[in-house]
């Protein structure tokens, strides 16, 4: 299975700099029937992406569903088992370095040397992609500026995600690989993350983002895939993947007599006094439930009705016996 | 450049922290110093093989072990990983992170050296041959330090992994003391440190036929060697921990 879903419209970018490459037409990721194998263990399996020029992909699974495993392999970092993947349209194993000035990569875990400030990092980094200096501003723009001449290592792990962005943003990166950047993060510092995820991909970068954050994926991507040990079980738009399960009403009628409920097209199930229907006709079994709390003069506390959940997805895919491909 | 940038970077993290500083700069220092003053100072013919085994046990602690630790807990605290996500080759991420150790053991080499000079009333014949010794040196054990760390999964095992390269390297030293000439002299070469105590030996006493003639051989197998060496370590060394 291949998807094909990116932006056309943005113009292809040259990478000005120390390793200047052109981006040919197509996507700027592409992911084709990639397996992994640690051992005798499958980690990802045929697994097949594509992401273009100022695109959010989104990669949503549990630990262990094989996401970062898929984001090392496309930053050179492990060879395929089998299938490929690109990165400009070239192979990010062989052409690591070709690819280092265009492609910015933001992991689980920092990797600094605890014993350098930050503004030191900053610079080691600007340094080794041979751009001028440019700490202050860059502190400035993750709100770390105040933080500048403090170790690394004295940083809270919020501070070191937000001093891991400013490295990102420091190349003005053509591809980011941002591997569940906003853990740990308190809720302000993400939404400024998002921002800058944003206005990244509003400047043409193509982000693929794992993450364990449902709402962070609904805000931000254009297109999410859901891993399920090592596979991709959910592909497409939040809509369209929701638009797949079925509606979810839920309520503590008070009184509550199971037997009293009115004829609905969805199932109910009862659950600690939380009654909850899955239906396909949403508005209807809605429309007939108010109408027979109206009747009978039953209180519909913490009513709420809407489409499924990523949350809800995510918990009957886990429960699957096996993954859908 | 990309080397200066991160051998700056590695000589910061070298100077705040003490315990590194310390086992890097000072105890090396003592072991050398101890050498000079030792029962085998005084039976050697010369100055020459003291000068040589003072050589080689600075660079296999201040650098070989240095570096394989060095590797191995960049490794570990996901620093290489960083690393390789730069434009950084593999030979100037491990010459970045091995230069400043290899200039604690120049340093220090200089002091010992110094001190051995002045007890023996000898200078070197060949200073330049000398530095040339060390370059080669830094470069042997920089390459199986490489290796060894390829092989070694944390510092802690490093303190273990290390051992048969340090046994190696003085078995190199002793061989070539001994006498040979032909394709067993080029054999005894090729052992990590041979080729490092012959050159100090031909740049502090001299050599019969001349000193240039006499060190092309060990010099070019020797420099074989750790290329090979290096080569193999790039091929397996890994860039981030075990999963």
């Amino acid at each position: 299975m291949r998807f094909r879903h990116y932006r056309r419209d943005l113009p292809n970018r040259r990478i000005e700099g120390m390793n200047a490459i052109t981006h040919e037409p197509g996507p700027a990721v592409e992911i084709r029937d990639l397996s992994c194998r640690y051992g005798s263990f499958t980690a990802v399996d045929r697994v097949s992406f594509a992401v273009g020029p100022g695109e959010l992909f989104a990669l949503l699974g549990t630990n262990g569903a094989g996401k970062t495993t898929t984001i090392e392999t496309a930053i050179g970092m492990r060879r395929p088992a089998a299938g490929s993947a690109r990165v400009l349209g070239r192979d990010p194993y062989r052409h690591r370095r070709d690819l280092a000035g265009a492609v910015a990569v933001i992991g689980q875990e920092t990797g600094f040397a605890d014993d350098l400030t930050a503004a030191e990092t900053i610079k080691l980094w600007t340094d080794l992609h041979r751009l001028p200096s440019q700490s202050d501003a860059l502190l400035e723009r993750v709100d770390l500026a105040h933080r500048a001449a403090v170790r690394v290592g004295a940083l809270s792990g919020g501070e070191r995600r937000r001093l891991d962005l400013a490295l990102a943003l420091a190349t003005s990166p053509t591809v980011l690989f941002a591997d569940e950047p906003t853990t740990g993060l308190d809720p302000a510092s993400r939404r400024r993350t998002w921002g800058l995820l944003r206005e990244l991909t509003q400047r043409g970068t193509a982000v693929v983002l794992t993450t364990h954050y449902l709402d962070e994926a609904a805000e931000l991507a254009d297109h999410v895939a859901i891993m399920d040990r090592g596979r991709i079980a959910r592909f497409g738009t939040v809509a369209e993947i929701t638009a797949a399960y079925e509606a979810r009403i839920s309520m503590r009628p008070k009184p509550f007599d199971p037997l009293a409920l009115p004829a609905l097209a969805g199932r109910t199930s009862v659950d600690d006094g939380l009654l909850t229907v899955r239906t396909t006709e949403l508005q209807a079994d809605l429309h007939r439930l108010l109408d027979w709390a109206a009747r009978t003069g039953v209180d519909l506390a913490d009513l709420k009705a809407g489409p499924a959940t990523l949350d809800e997805i995510f918990a009957e895919l886990e429960a699957e016996p096996t993954a859908t491909p | 450049m990309t080397v200066l940038t991160l051998a700056v970077a590695e000589s910061r993290l070298i100077l705040r922290n003490r315990t590194v500083l310390l086992t890097a700069a000072v105890l090396p220092l003592i072991f050398g110093l101890l050498l000079s003053r030792s029962n085998l100072a005084g039976q050697a013919p010369s100055a020459g093989p003291i000068a040589a085994m003072q050589m080689v046990m600075l660079l296999v602690f201040g650098l070989f072990m240095a570096i394989t630790m060095t590797l191995t807990a960049r490794r570990q605290q996901l620093y290489l990983k960083r690393l390789r996500t730069s434009p950084a080759s593999t030979a100037s991420i491990v010459a970045g992170l091995a230069s400043p150790l290899a200039l604690i053991v120049l340093a220090q080499t200089a002091v010992v050296l110094a001190v051995t000079a002045w007890d023996s009333g000898s200078a070197p014949v060949h200073p330049a041959l000398l530095v040339l010794a060390f370059v080669n040196g830094a470069v042997t054990m920089t390459a199986f330090g490489f290796l060894t760390a390829s092989f070694t999964k944390t510092p802690e095992a490093a303190q273990i992994t290390v051992l048969p390269g340090m046994l190696v390297f003085m078995a190199g030293v002793f061989l070539s003391f001994a006498p040979g000439e032909g394709p067993a002299a080029a054999l005894r070469s090729a052992i990590p440190g041979a080729a490092l105590a012959e050159l100090t030996v031909t740049a502090w006493d001299g050599a019969a036929d001349g000193a240039f003639a006499s060190i092309a051989e060990p010099l070019l197998v020797s420099t074989a060697v750790a290329l090979l060496a290096s080569v193999i370590a790039a091929k397996l060394f890994r860039w981030q921990p075990r999963a």
